[in-house]
């Protein structure tokens, strides 16, 4: 076997000059950046390759001893693919190019003698003033003229031509065996060129001492096998991307008439510390954050393509890669291709809108979903995901809006698309162009909205969709290289279900949260009030992010149960009635910061009430595909009225993720009615009363000041029949009357009502007691007492009949709710005429004190 | 302090307003007792008719209570009042002279009708009952097989039963119990303001009127000054046995007395002595004892007023040397006016002047 063989002074004055930094012993002049990878690691990235022949460019890179027959083949095969892969040839061999030509055959295999071939097309310039070369000379000139007029033309270097071969001084079979291709040199450094066939391969390296110079043209005219893959690679004075030509060589050609046409590509790329980019094979400088430059390129087409090493990793790996196609580049202005690449290695993924559309039915729902761009912008720069996702606005990206349009209808349709990456179907399409085009601008992935409206009876029932793309995946390493795509496995939906019109910025940044794998944890509450009694609902939207995911099919029991129940959800009264506390003011202006979440925390630990743990009930929906998020509710039993700080933390975290406030309410104003009774018997003092019957009839309204007190007004009307079996003292003795003494008294009532109210929701009564200081503007019907009972009458007043009293009553109420009324069960205490005095038994009908017992009913309806 | 004000206030009003110048409840007590013993009761002091007596009490001791002496209307009325019954000189029922100022008290200060209307029956009875019940002093005077009713005369001589100790100075007497009056002393013997002891015994005088051939009864009754009152109704001897309310009787003391009307029999003459030629003739007796005699005071409400059948006369005539005792003609009312006797001088005139159906020598007053 052969081995290449390198020359020991070669190899010090490369590893004097060149360094660790092969970079620079390479086709490119460019000094090699910061982070570029070594350039030995292109055999890496070039997939076709076998193992033995990556092996083989690796150790010929890196100036090691190779086997011919290893490198004929890795040759072989090179010159054979297409793009910059050949092109990347040259870089990969350049430890070889100081000897000028080499030939790599398979063993005992007979081959031309190129490199000899080669030597004598080298003509001196004295000689090709010569004669011999006159016939030469014109053949060129007549070469360039018809070249210059657009006209076809014959190479003027042809294998067999005797005028070539005499002004070259050759025999006449010199060149039989080879073709021969004509470059133009005049404005190249360095040519490249390699050539292969089954049994052997050529590469060789010319200079333009090289050339043939014919003065104001001049060729480098390089022989290669018949029929066989050609790449020759130029490096172009002052062009930093070299000029390549492939072809495979069946007649003596002309690759480039005349210097190859310029134009220039404007190149703008971020990219990470450990990548390269290269076009055509050559690395190209970068600064920091990537490469920002303009470059002059042939008009040809050209690849452009990211290397990335990353550190520790055994091999590099292409980031991107993309052609630009010739069409593009036919430009003879200074207006440059613009080339944007974002392949920068984030530390957070980016995230873009691409759209959000609504559903026909929607625009006779009382939903509008004209904010939901805005809204998930909104979420995504501010929400809890902006720790983890970068949000990008697409619109001040996106270039091919056509394409991306077209993409959005693809992925509303979302269905289960498997195209071939070369096909050309249109998934393809969209993959190459718009999908492509949100990632090469740097969007990780695209996230789609669809709002759909379903009416459910009277109302309305909401669905989001959220329609993820991971442009990140799809794109990844090896994504685009001809396997067949599954869209599916590249696309997930997300959907949350809702039925207030509030509830949709909660429902969109749950579907962002859990489209991005955020863990999220909020309560949602419908009304902030709720009735005391009946206590409140608060929904538990969680969604424990890639945490649970990713033990839900692991062996991690502790994992798992965390999972199960994963939230705790704790509430605190901090008020009993009153005005809204500051902390739940601002929990109700806005989603909670951490800040605010402390203070939440600080409000919960100092609150009045005793800490409460809330049920959670499951929810029997919630799972999307893999995202699997919870839509749980807690219940705040009823309670004492007041402001309850509501706080929501993982079970396993102390830290609080949300917090709201819930206001339990009671009426603060009820207006009732109630009719109370008391008979004679009931009277407790004084001992001997004439009271027989007490009816009451009133209407009353208590404000709350508090839940538990309240003050109104009562008016009313009570009726008090009284009797004495006869006169009830010494008086009165002119008169012998001594029979029954009967009369009525008529009042009307005004007071002014004090209640004390229990308010103990786990009681389905509540008691109270309520004080009544009552003015009973009395008129005595006195027709049944004789008129000379003057001293019983109490004539000596100066209203005989009207009888103004003040009462205390205490009403001991029990009452509960029925319907929408309250059913209120009385216990009169009543103190009558305490004006009167309520010890002393009457001596006449304007003397009424007394204290009693009377049992009544009331009905009140509060709001 | 000045918050506790407020409350001082109303609670001095309340306390003020419960207590207005009101009768204390032990002069209430002591009052209504002695109300109720002198009979006064029920009326506007208490009570009302046909209730039990404690219930009259009680009534009146509550009114009392519940009086207001401060009043201008009626203050002084009940503080004079109030005076006439603490001013009552007796402890016990029977002790009717002390009543009978009481009521006097009452009755100037008070109109008459506001101590009560008095129903007063007046009652003929068996008059040897009569005397063993209510003259039972007489018991050691007379001989003990002149009584007819030996088995009870005993226990009546003893005075059993009866309220008032015999004495000479019981002239006044306390009522007969009656009605539900009966049934409180039944219950409550000690507590009786009346006497009890014709509540389950009622001695007819039938026989009497049978044997004495009394045809008609009037009641009437002696005033306190000795004036009598004849009641215009006339009953036989059965219908005044079984008691007749005799009208315009108030609070006062009254001498209980009834006129006979009959025709002599042969019976009676035989015990008088009086020739048989006498028989048949009319006659028209009052009753024993007259005035003063035995007295009662009329209570409010009702009162049984015990009358003697003329044998309680006959009875008294063993032990008395007044010869118009019996008969005592219905002329001879008081004392010996009108009477038919020898200090009349006129025995010898041929005319029954006394109307006891004897003339001149056949009546016992002119027995020489």
């Amino acid at each position: 076997m052969q081995r290449v063989k390198r020359p020991l002074a070669l190899q010090i004055a490369r590893a004097l000059t060149c360094g660790l930094a092969l970079a620079l012993c390479t086709l490119s002049a460019a000094p090699a950046a910061a982070g570029e990878p070594p350039p030995c690691a292109l055999a890496s990235v070039i997939g076709e390759l076998t193992p033995s022949e990556e092996r083989a460019l690796t150790q010929a890179c890196e100036g090691a001893e190779v086997a011919e027959a290893d490198l004929h083949a890795a040759v072989f095969h090179m010159v054979s693919l297409s793009g910059w892969r050949s092109a990347a040839l040259a870089r990969l061999l350049a430890p070889l190019r100081g000897q000028g030509s080499r030939m790599f055959r398979r063993a005992g295999v007979d081959t031309p003698d190129l490199p000899k071939i080669q030597s004598t097309l080298t003509v001196r310039p004295e000689a090709l003033a010569g004669p011999d070369c006159a016939a030469l000379r014109g053949s060129v000139d007549a070469f360039v003229a018809d070249t210059q007029t657009g006209e076809a033309a014959v190479s003027p270097f042809l294998h067999d031509d005797p005028a070539l071969l005499r002004c070259l001084g050759a025999p006449a079979a010199a060149l039989d065996g080879v073709r021969l291709v004509a470059l133009r040199a005049d404005n190249v450094d360095e040519l490249f060129v390699a050539a292969a066939a089954p049994d052997f391969a050529y590469v060789a390296w010319l200079h333009p001492r090289d050339a043939v110079d014919f003065g104001r043209q001049r060729f480098f005219v390089v022989a290669a096998p018949p029929d066989a893959p050609m790449t020759a690679v130029a490096r172009v004075r002052n062009v930093e991307v070299p000029a390549i030509w492939r072809e495979i060589v069946s007649y003596d050609a002309v690759a480039w008439a005349e210097s190859p046409p310029l134009t220039c590509v404007n190149l703008d790329v971020r990219l990470g510390p450990s990548a390269t980019v290269y076009v055509d094979g050559a690395p190209i400088p970068r600064d920091e954050s990537g490469v920002s430059r303009v470059l002059a390129v042939t008009r040809d087409e050209h690849e452009i393509v990211a290397v990335e090493c990353p550190e520790g990793a055994a091999s590099c790996h292409v980031r991107y890669r993309e052609g630009l196609p010739a069409a593009a580049l036919q430009r003879r202005t200074n207006q440059c291709l613009g080339v944007r690449l974002d392949i920068a290695a984030r530390t957070r993924p980016t995230v873009a809108v691409l759209d959000a559309t609504q559903g026909a039915t929607c625009s006779e729902a009382p939903l509008r979903s004209d904010g939901l761009r805005q809204g998930a912008a909104d979420h995504l720069t501010h929400g809890p995901s902006k720790k983890t996702h970068e949000f990008r606005d697409l619109a001040a990206f996106a270039a091919a809006t056509d394409a991306l349009s077209a993409l959005r209808t693809r992925l509303q349709r979302s269905g289960e698309v498997a195209v071939a990456a070369g096909g050309g179907a249109d998934g393809v399409d969209l993959l190459g162009s718009a999908a492509k085009e949100a990632w090469r601008q740097g969007i990780d992935i695209l996230l789609s909205f669809d709002l759909q409206c379903v009416r459910r009876g009277e109302g309305w029932a909401y669905q989001l969709m959220a329609t993820r793309v991971a442009l990140s995946s799809m794109f990844s390493r090896g994504r685009y290289s001809g396997r067949a795509l599954d869209l599916s496995s590249f696309i997930e939906t997300v959907t949350e279900e809702f039925y207030a019109v509030d509830h949709l910025p909660l429902a969109l940044a749950s579907v962002l949260d859990r489209s991005l794998s955020t863990p999220y944890l909020r309560l949602l509450i419908a009304d902030v009030a709720h009735p005391s009694r009946t206590g409140a609902d608060l929904t538990v939207q969680h969604y424990r992010g890639g945490v649970c995911e990713a033990c839900k099919e692991g062996d991690d029991r502790g994992c798992r149960e965390r999972c199960a129940a994963p939230v705790v959800v704790a509430a605190r009264r901090l008020t009993i009635g009153g005005t809204q506390p500051a902390v739940c003011r601002s929990l109700a202006e806005r989603r909670p910061s951490p800040e605010l979440l402390r203070a939440a925390q600080q409000a919960f630990d100092g609150g009045s009430g005793r800490p409460l743990t809330l049920p959670i009930r499951r929810g029997a929906g919630g799972v999307d595909g893999d995202l699997v998020g919870r839509r749980d509710v807690a219940h705040l039993r009823g309670g004492v009225p007041g402001w309850y700080v509501v706080v929501a933390r993982w079970a396993d975290d102390g830290a609080p993720r949300d917090a709201a406030c819930l206001e339990l309410t009671a009426p603060q104003r009820e207006v009732w009615g109630d009719v109370t009774l008391a008979i004679g018997d009931l009277h407790i003092a004084p001992d001997a009363a004439p009271d027989e019957l007490y009816m009451r009839a009133r209407a009353g309204y208590l404000y709350y000041l508090k839940p538990y007190l309240g003050v109104g007004a009562v008016f009313g009307y009570a009726y008090t029949a009284y009797s004495w079996d006869s006169r009830p003292a010494w008086q009165d003795f002119d008169e012998v009357y001594d029979d029954r003494l009967e009369w009525s008294r008529h009042a009307l009532l005004v007071g002014g009502p004090v209640e004390l109210r229990t308010r103990f929701a786990s009681f389905p009564f509540d008691l109270r007691l309520r004080a009544v200081p009552t003015l009973s503007l009395g008129f005595l019907d006195l027709g049944k007492i004789p008129r000379s009972l003057h001293s019983f009458r109490g004539e000596n007043a100066n209203a005989r009949n009207i009888d103004p009293d003040l009462d205390v009553h205490f009403d001991a109420v029990l009452g509960y709710v029925v319907r929408k009324v309250s059913v209120q069960h009385i216990l009169m205490l009543g103190l009558h005429a305490i004006n009167d005095g309520l010890l002393r038994t009457s001596d006449n009908v304007h003397d009424n004190g007394g204290f009693f017992i009377g049992f009544g009913l009331g009905i009140g309806g509060a709001r | 302090m000045r918050r506790s004000l407020p409350l001082t206030f109303v609670a001095s009003a309340l306390v003020a307003a419960s207590c207005p110048g009101e009768t204390s409840k032990k002069d209430c007590a002591r009052a209504c007792e002695v109300a109720s013993q002198c009979g006064v009761l029920p009326s506007i002091l208490g009570g009302s008719a046909g209730d039990d007596l404690r219930d009259i009490l009680n009534d009146c001791e509550f009114r009392c209570e519940n009086s207001d002496e401060d009043s201008d209307d009626d203050g002084k009325l009940v503080s004079r009042t109030l005076g006439c019954l603490e001013s009552h000189k007796g402890d016990n029922i029977c002790q009717v002279d002390a009543c009978v100022d009481t009521v006097g008290c009452l009755t100037q200060l008070l109109p008459e009708n506001a101590l009560g209307a008095p129903e007063v029956t007046f009652q003929l009875i068996d008059g040897e009952r009569w005397t063993l019940l209510f003259q039972p002093e007489l018991c050691a005077k007379l001989p003990a097989d002149v009584w007819l009713v030996e088995d009870e005369a005993a226990s009546l001589c003893r005075g059993d039963g009866d309220p008032c100790t015999p004495s000479a100075d019981v002239q006044l007497r306390p009522p007969l119990c009656v009605d539900e009056a009966c049934l409180h002393n039944l219950d409550n013997p000690d507590e009786s303001i009346c006497d009890g002891r014709m509540c389950d015994f009622t001695p007819s005088a039938a026989l009497d009127c049978a044997y004495m051939g009394i045809e008609t009864v009037q009641f009437g009754w002696y005033d306190d000054r000795g004036a009598f009152h004849l009641d215009p109704n006339t009953y036989t001897c059965d219908e005044a046995s079984a008691g007749q309310v005799v009208e315009d009787i108030g609070h006062e003391v009254i001498h209980p007395a009834a006129l006979f009307n009959g025709k002599l029999t042969p019976s009676v003459l035989n015990l008088l002595g009086a020739p048989q030629t006498a028989d048949g003739r009319p006659f028209c007796w009052v009753s024993h004892p007259g005035y003063p005699g035995v007295g009662w005071l009329a209570h409010a409400g009702p009162n049984l007023i015990p009358v003697a059948s003329p044998l309680s006369a006959l009875l008294a005539r063993i032990d008395s040397t007044d010869p118009n005792i019996f008969p005592r003609g219905c002329s001879c009312l008081v004392g010996d006016i009108g009477c038919e006797d020898v200090g009349n001088k006129n025995c010898e005139n041929g005319a029954d002047d006394d109307r006891d159906g004897l003339v001149d020598a056949e009546d016992p007053g002119c027995a020489p």
